[in-house]
């Protein structure tokens, strides 16, 4: 570049810099977005993994009716097997507040200081806990009110206050207060003296690495050798290497991706906007430059120095600011996953890549309006004046005889290209907001049609299938109008040719003359026989030999049933449905039930659920008790996560679009400013001339509204149909929230009323004169 | 020819006597001064004094820089003065705010540009209705018939529905002339109204310039085009920003 171009790009550089600060500023959204998504997702991926894998999983779970020994012994001689982790686990129930009791699961640990399996570690308090007092995990402190003294009611026990001595992180469970669950840790001598003999033995196992590959047949040989050391009540699982809300997590992955595509797009649109503006300024002078005889590549050089360098401090202040942003993402999301991640650090390739891309998508544009420009003749450039519009668009007869309408609505068309790139940069801002909202609506529509027709208001679930007379008992409660016993047993898939199971779902048995809903089918017939089953499809996400049609063993207690899977229900739990005597078979019992559904008076479900409560207790069975209120809230607190990312997004996106259209106003108003000040001097007030540009930019806000609302459309519709692949397995219904749309279209049109003020004050602010004297 | 006193204290030209001006002044200019930001620090307008009476064709003649256009501009409101004072029809527009000023730009004033300034969006017809919808004086029903006559007035009424970019320069520059009088104003201004145009085009907007003084409009002419200026009732002398010369023709023009 010769110096006197450099010396030019120096000058124009000093003489436009508020311009090219605001370039910079939207290179560097693109870049902050790129960054602080991809930078995020690949940190989230890996310490979700890393999270989970240092909470030493079990890969093999052997369930006892009490604790043996020799079972342990068993299990330690097996090659193969590095560790075994003996683990208590019961029931119980905390009032937190008055009349509002949470479930509690409690954990009873051998040895604190070594722990081998299903880890957990200190956060705060006394490690371990000392005999009579427990540990809280972190995500259970919102469902306990925080911690202190836990009322505790245990199975076989009256009320009990139990100190927390402190809190500890459990990253390997779902988020306490996620499901409503209050996790608590204590000594196998604290257990002892609350609950003695109450209570799940388990025996975590943990594999050689090289064993994993083969689990279900370790699985096997472990269950071989305890049934030949004489321990027949052994229940042997192999659960699936993958944290309890997986899906969760995947779905959010996915929509980290999905914004890091959308912020380089909008970045990219809103920067080709600003430098359309930019140089349309230069345009004159480029024309005088090739008259002089300055080629096209010198031109071009000297172009791509000036908006490159802000393009490049965009880039590099973006990418910048987007890593504490992907940080700040990352703890959010792991704080609603309840993981505490140990690296924050963007792998360097990851963050590489976020900027290249946000880069290279900046220069892209950049190149191609750089050429545009340098590359017109001179005689051109030097006469670059607004388009005309076209025969046709000036045959529209705009506002009913009003030329001040008709010549805003026709100038709005002289440029279709900017004119089709604002409405669209603007238009994804909205979408996304809508999207947000419809994707929330539609999620909670999936929770409405899955508890559609719902009729009981309480759901009792005991631990083991009780006597189904015992259990109405229970509810023989004031205020209760209808009491139900279903049928529910725990039950496995097992291998073929073993009895492992990957896992430990729900079958349920509505009674024959059960008043309750059923779940809506999304395929397939409701059971009527027995040995049919209906299953859900998060079940049928975990354990893939339930397909439509499958016939497969059960298994639950050492008793096998084959069963063949008739339909599919909607439902977002995993849980499968079947007609009593299947459920009867699985228990060896025709007489027992596995819960309660009560239906209360108007107004009286929480006392009813109260009174249930003190009931169970007082004859020490360990149950779940949830109103219909607080099993739907329970549902609903899992989507959090993912519509809170959607309103951060939504809100980029709207800055974007904002930006969009304000420069589009600006060049508007700098294309035709001569127009502008031969309007003003025949006659045009300053009022007049915002009015019509305050028309343009509600029209261009207007439309931009209504195709904001259809990309909506498009956008919940596939999100919806991920979020019900990945995350819920189950049918999201599509929903349209029409007050989305409203505030869209209020914030649409007084954004497009604010740039339309600002750019009336830029137009009517200079003297007549002043502006008709400028070459 | 009778002598006459002028406005102001410039010599008479030799052949050309200044004659006094029996009618009512709708122009009047006082001690006006600019000076622009910046500059040098000479006035561009140095202490102007010009009456001009009602339905004068008056022509301000002098070279680039003599300060004709800058005058043009602030009688037509486009721009503020430094000091002094200009009266239209006895409307002080020093003491008008902006909104005040665009309103009567709309009903006080037509302008014609050299480079005509025809809004390409619009048609030729709706260019002519443009300050009648600002103005609003006119009803709306009579915009376009008043449009139209106007157009046919200045020869131009077949290119009415065309847009601007379709007609010649002349044809232009004809419909800009009948933009200026679309709300009948008493005062037409033109800066340089030929100095695009061919001479029979420049003829053609001449006549029509002189067509409008004769029936009865004042019109003030910025110009350095002697041809033009010879066909003025006044001719203003402007050099450095000061009038050397201000002589009113006792011949009709």
């Amino acid at each position: 570049m010769s110096s006197m171009l450099a010396r030019k790009v120096l000058g124009d550089l000093r003489r436009h810099a508020l311009q090219l600060a605001v370039l910079a500023l939207a290179v560097a959204i693109g870049s902050f977005g790129m960054v602080a998504t991809l930078g995020a997702r690949a940190v989230l991926d890996r310490e979700i993994a890393a999270s989970f894998e240092a909470s030493l999983p079990p890969d093999i779970v052997v369930t006892l009716a009490a604790p043996d020994a020799q079972a342990e012994a068993v299990l330690r001689g097996i090659g193969g097997v590095a560790q075994v982790e003996p683990r208590r686990a019961l029931q119980a129930r905390a009032e937190v507040a008055p009349g509002d009791w949470q479930s509690v699961q409690l954990f009873g640990v051998r040895d604190f200081e070594h722990i081998a399996a299903s880890a957990f570690s200190r956060l705060d308090g006394v490690w371990p806990p000392p005999t009579g007092a427990v540990l809280i995990e972190r995500s259970s402190l919102p469902v306990a009110h925080g911690s202190g003294t836990l009322h505790l009611r245990l199975p076989g026990r009256g009320l009990t206050d139990v100190p927390v001595a402190g809190v500890a992180l459990d990253s390997g469970q779902a988020p306490g207060w996620q499901d409503n669950v209050i996790y608590l840790y204590a000594g196998l001598d604290t257990l002892d003296a609350l609950a003695p003999g109450i209570g799940t033995e388990r025996l975590l196992v943990v594999l050689q690495p090289a064993e994993r590959g083969a689990v279900t047949a370790k699985a096997a040989e472990i269950s071989s050798a305890l049934s030949a050391s004489g321990i027949a009540d052994a229940r042997v699982t192999a659960p699936p290497r993958a944290h309890p809300h997986a899906d969760q997590m995947r779905t959010i992955l996915a929509m980290l991706s999905g914004l890091a595509f959308i912020a380089v797009l909008l970045a990219s649109m809103l920067i080709a906007a600003l430098l359309a503006t930019l140089l349309a300024r230069h345009v004159r002078q480029i024309g005088v430059m090739k008259a002089l005889g300055a080629s096209t590549g010198r031109v071009a050089g000297a172009y791509l120095a000036f908006a490159g360098i802000p393009v490049a401090i965009g880039t590099l202040a973006g990418g910048l600011a987007g890593v504490p942003a992907a940080r700040a993402m990352v703890l959010f999301n792991t704080a609603r996953l309840n993981i505490d991640p140990q690296d924050l650090s963007i792998p360097a390739g990851i963050l590489a890549a976020s900027i290249g891309i946000s880069l290279g998508a900046a220069l892209v544009a950049l190149g191609i309006r750089v050429a545009l420009a340098a590359g017109m003749s001179p005689r051109q450039a030097m006469a670059e004046a607004p388009p005309l519009v076209s025969a046709r668009v000036a045959r529209r007869g705009w506002g009913g005889g009003d030329r001040r309408v008709a010549l805003a609505m026709r100038n709005l068309f002289r440029r279709p290209g900017r004119l089709a790139m604002t409405v669209t940069a603007l238009a994804l801002g909205g979408a996304i907001l809508m999207t947000s909202m419809d994707v929330y609506d539609s999620l909670l529509g999936a929770l409405d049609q899955i508890t559609a027709g719902r009729q009981e208001d309480i759901s009792v679930a005991v631990a083991r299938p009780r006597p189904a007379a015992g259990l109405l008992d229970l509810a023989a409660v004031p205020g209760a109008s209808r009491v139900e016993a279903w049928g529910g047993v725990g039950f496995g898939v097992p291998a073929p040719g073993t009895d492992i199971a990957s896992g430990r779902f729900v079958l349920l048995a509505p009674p024959l003359d059960s008043a309750a809903a059923r779940p809506r089918l999304a395929t397939g017939r409701w059971p009527t026989a027995p040995g049919e089953v209906a299953v859900s499809g998060p079940l049928q996400a975990q354990e893939k030999r339930l397909a439509l049609g499958a016939q497969v063993n059960l298994v639950s207690g050492g008793h096998h049933v084959p069963v063949t899977v008739t339909g599919q229900v909607e439902e977002i739990i995993p849980v499968a449905y079947t007609v009593p005597e299947t459920v009867a078979a699985l228990t060896g019992s025709a007489d027992l039930a596995g819960g309660l559904r009560v239906s209360a008076m108007p107004g009286q479900a929480a006392s009813v659920a109260a009174a249930i409560e003190e009931r169970a207790q007082a004859a020490g069975l360990a149950t779940t008790i949830l109103t219909f209120a607080q099993l739907r809230q329970v549902m609903a607190d899992h989507f959090t996560p993912m519509l809170l990312l959607l309103l951060v997004a939504s809100g980029g996106a709207i800055a974007v679009g904002g930006l969009a259209l304000g420069s589009g106003m600006a060049l508007t108003v700098l294309e035709r400013s001569r127009e502008i000040a031969v309007i003003r001097a025949i006659g045009a007030s300053p009022a007049t001339i915002r009015a019509m540009l305050l028309l343009e930019a509600g029209a261009v806000g207007t439309v931009s509204a209504g195709l904001a609302g259809a990309l909506s459309l498009l956008l919940a519709w596939i999100l919806d149909r991920v979020i019900g692949a990945i995350g819920l397995h189950a049918e999201v219904p599509f929903t349209v929230s029409l007050p989305a749309l409203a505030l869209w279209l209020v914030f649409s049109v007084a954004l497009a009323g604010s740039t339309a003020l600002i750019a009336g004050r830029s137009a009517t602010r200079p003297l007549v004169r002043a502006v008709l004297q400028r070459g | 020819m009778m002598r006459a006193e002028t406005s102001s204290a410039a010599p008479v030209e030799a052949g050309r006597v200044p004659v006094h001006s029996a009618a009512e002044p709708l122009l009047v200019v006082e001690n006006l001064t600019l000076c622009y930001p910046g500059g040098d620090g000479r006035p561009a307008l140095d202490r102007i004094d010009l009456t001009i009476g009602a339905g004068e064709f008056s022509v301000l003649l002098g070279r680039s820089g003599s300060g004709k256009s800058s005058l043009l501009n602030i009688v037509a409101g486009l721009d503020r003065p430094s000091g002094g004072s200009v009266r239209v029809a006895g409307t002080e527009l020093s003491r008008l705010s902006e909104p005040e000023l665009a309103r009567w730009r709309a009903v006080g004033i037509g302008i014609v540009f050299q480079f005509y300034q025809l809004l390409p969006s619009l048609t030729v017809a709706e260019n002519i209705m443009l300050p009648m919808d600002f103005a609003g004086t006119i009803a709306r029903r009579l915009r376009r018939p008043r449009a139209l006559s106007l157009l046919d007035q200045v020869g131009i009424a077949d290119q009415a529905d065309k847009l601007p970019a379709m007609l010649s320069g002349g044809q232009q520059q004809r419909a800009a002339v009948a933009r200026s009088v679309a709300n009948d104003p008493p005062l037409v201004v033109a800066d340089e109204p030929t100095g695009n145009l061919d001479s029979t085009s420049a003829e053609a907007v001449i006549g029509l310039l002189v067509g409008l003084a004769g029936a009865g409009r004042t019109i003030l002419v910025a110009t350095h085009d002697r041809d033009l200026a010879s066909r003025a009732r006044r001719v203003v002398q402007l050099a450095d920003g000061r009038i050397e010369r201000n002589v009113l023709s006792t011949v009709p023009a």
